[in-house]
């Protein structure tokens, strides 16, 4: 029986190791992280499914397979009686602009998205030039990671909480490794290439608030299931964790001026974390030397701001890599007894 | 009439009435206006509508007044939701889905925001039962929440509020020189109008705050539309159109039918917490709206204002300017007389 090790328990590694269970019903699963649920990176995005090219990285090919696997998947939950549980929901709402810009990534595969005439333009907050209708969902990591870590329990998956500090520690108990260590791998597999890029947000209580609206794409208003998420900042290098009051003045100011009853909104939860971008998103299969053998080790990592968006689409080419992997040596393991 | 200012008593204080009454104070702030009713908010008819904004169920009303009431009415709402006091109100913009069995194209998709047809997309991934559906942008509001805030704006005006019963209309002539009928389905004996018929409603309120979005379906084969609003804090889940039926207690079997058509439409409404029932009476009248001055000795004056059927939110701000203009008119023409 495959022995697989999943490293990291946020949407990407819940993601990849939910569709390996699911290809490979024999296999034994374990996810071993030292963050899990409220203490992941997840946990902190909005969950608005929603990318623009030129913000995540990645071969537009596999980008679109990603994109259209997830919204199939989240639509799917979202349309069933799992939804609220799930923690996804269908929204709508505005993407406003300055200038004229190229049709959003995400329109051809989500609910659509429709080009906003000047009179449409002029009822709307500021004086945007340009916009979007979206017709969107919204994947929500406090509800979704549990859900899918019922699921992968209920597989028979095993879980262990453990800080790595090095691969060596674990490397002769698998037979593939799944990494979705996210800025993680920064240490873990000398990965100099991931840039961390420091987000704030916002959660208040305005249940009057149904609509959603970015501006500019950093200020953003996305109506969850509990409470309504404001944002943002994009601050690309930053890493320090302290809350920092003057940002968070700063977005309740801009969100605000979308939206003024925001203003008499109670807040109930500050955060700041930070996106584990990469110039392209690393989900491939890297041989490592171990103990005088190779372990294959599939990355799945890199997504920047859009971890959630993707990381259904993401965890099924993952999985599909893990079992061409244990197919290859498999098969390499029978040709060497002959 | 003697060069004093008149005195203006407004009969009803549900949301006609409640509108009448500041909208005559802000146009004649000069005249002591006086709000009568037996029954206030939260026991008014329109306490238990869902606040959707959408002509529904008008009977003859002319479409041109439909059209100037619905769309000054709805002007004013869109300004509510972009006011600070937007969550005290419980008024906010939602979209959503409208669904029906055959292709429609009526009159109000020029006023709402956002008309359009759904695409083949949608339809599929929505509800593939339907063959025909729009997506639009309407106003909902809260109207537990709504009426108080009139009440105190009238009350800060100096607006003086009696609770009585009244049996007779031209009693209260003995002491106003004005009263404006805003009684709904009390016009039925008050101003001896068998025209006025009620449009029995029942509806449920859930607590179901992951829905965002409207959803509403008119098939051939349902005896009424069945719809999902979401409000404030409530989602109204409806409904039932029985014609000439008073019975305001609760139908067992029209809760499950209603039950079962939205679960039809959005399961995950399974797990919404169940709130209350609510069964209220639509002021229906087949010739129309009924927005007319009728005079009486000494230069006094009834100004009806009732008969809003299904619409009395969609119309009410409309109707009560026109309700000023009928006054402003007769006042004037009653001067020029002396």
């Amino acid at each position: 029986m495959a022995r697989i090790c999943v490293l990291g328990a946020g949407v990407a590694g819940l993601s990849s190791a939910v569709n390996i269970q699911s290809i490979l019903p024999e296999a034994d699963i374990t996810i071993i992280a030292d963050q899990f649920n409220t203490e992941s990176t997840s946990d902190g995005a909005a969950g608005n499914f929603g990318i623009l090219l030129g913000r995540t990285n990645a071969d537009i090919c596999r980008l679109r397979c990603w994109t259209r696997d997830s919204f199939e998947w989240y639509h799917k939950i979202c349309t069933s009686e799992d939804a609220n549980i799930a923690g996804i929901h269908r929204t709508h709402g505005y993407q406003l602009w300055r200038t004229e810009q190229p049709p959003p990534f995400h329109g051809s595969f989500d609910y659509g998205y429709r080009i906003l005439s000047k009179s449409e333009l002029l009822k709307l907050p500021g004086n945007y030039k340009y916009g979007w209708e979206l017709n969107t969902l919204m994947v929500e990591c406090r509800r979704y990671l549990p859900w899918l870590m019922k699921r992968f329990k209920e597989k028979g998956g095993k879980v262990i909480r453990k800080q790595l500090k090095n691969i060596v520690e674990i490397s002769g108990s698998y037979d593939v490794l799944v990494n979705c260590t996210g800025l993680g791998s920064r240490k873990l597999f000398d990965d100099k290439e991931l840039v961390p890029i420091r987000g704030h947000t916002i959660r208040v209580k305005a249940p009057w608030i149904k609509t959603l609206f970015i501006a500019d794409s950093d200020t953003y208003i996305y109506p969850g299931q509990d409470n309504v998420v404001l944002g943002g900042t994009r601050q690309r290098g930053e890493e320090k964790l302290d809350k920092d009051q003057r940002y968070y003045d700063d977005i309740m100011a801009r969100c605000c001026s979308l939206v003024p009853s925001l203003k008499n909104a109670e807040v109930e939860k500050t955060w700041v974390g930070l996106r584990p971008w990469r110039p392209c998103v690393r989900l491939e299969v890297e041989m490592i030397s171990v103990d005088g053998g190779r372990l294959p080790v599939v990355h799945n990592y890199g997504h920047g701001s859009d971890g959630v968006c993707i990381s259904w689409g993401c965890g099924v080419d993952a999985a599909n890599l893990v079992k061409q992997q244990l197919t290859e040596t498999g098969s390499q393991r029978l040709v060497s007894k002959l | 009439m003697a060069a004093r200012e008149p005195s203006i008593c407004v009969l009803g204080a549900g949301v006609i009435g409640l509108s009448s009454a500041v909208r005559i104070q802000d146009k004649f702030p000069r005249c002591d206006v006086t709000l009568l009713a037996d029954r206030f908010s939260p026991d008014t008819t329109s306490d238990g509508s869902g606040g959707f904004w959408l002509p529904h169920l008008v009977g003859g009303t002319n479409q041109d007044s439909i059209s100037k009431w619905s769309a000054s009415t709805l002007d004013y709402m869109i300004s509510l939701t972009k006011s600070p006091l937007a969550n005290q109100i419980g008024v906010h913009l939602v979209s959503g889905y409208s669904f029906f069995s055959e292709p429609q194209c009526p009159e109000w998709r020029k006023l709402v925001l956002g008309y359009r047809e759904v695409t083949d997309k949608e339809l599929k991934l929505l509800l593939p039962k339907a063959k025909f559906g729009v997506f639009y942008t309407t106003v909902m509001i809260n109207v537990k929440a709504y009426l108080p805030w009139l009440i105190s704006r009238f009350k800060q005006k100096n607006g003086k509020v009696i609770q009585s019963r009244v049996d007779k209309i031209e009693d209260l002539l003995q002491k106003y020189d004005i009263v404006v009928n805003c009684t709904g389905i009390g016009a039925n004996k008050l101003a001896n109008d068998s025209d006025v018929i009620p449009i029995r409603g029942q509806v449920t309120r859930v607590k179901a705050p992951w829905i965002k979005h409207f959803m509403t379906y008119e098939g051939s084969d349902e005896h009424c539309e069945k719809y999902i609003l979401p409000g404030t804090d409530t989602v109204v889940l409806g409904g039932t159109g029985q014609r000439g039926d008073w019975n305001t207690q609760i139908d067992d079997r029209d809760q499950q039918m209603i039950w079962d058509g939205c679960l039809e439409m959005i399961p995950s409404l399974k797990h919404a917490e169940m709130i209350r029932h609510w069964a209220g009476l639509r002021p229906h009248r087949s010739s129309g709206v009924r927005i007319e001055t009728e005079k009486f000795s000494g230069g006094k004056m009834v100004v009806h204002n009732y008969g809003h059927g299904g619409a009395g939110v969609t119309l009410h701000w409309g109707c009560a300017g026109q309700v000023v203009e009928e006054i402003r008119a007769a006042i004037k023409s009653t001067v020029s007389r002396l």
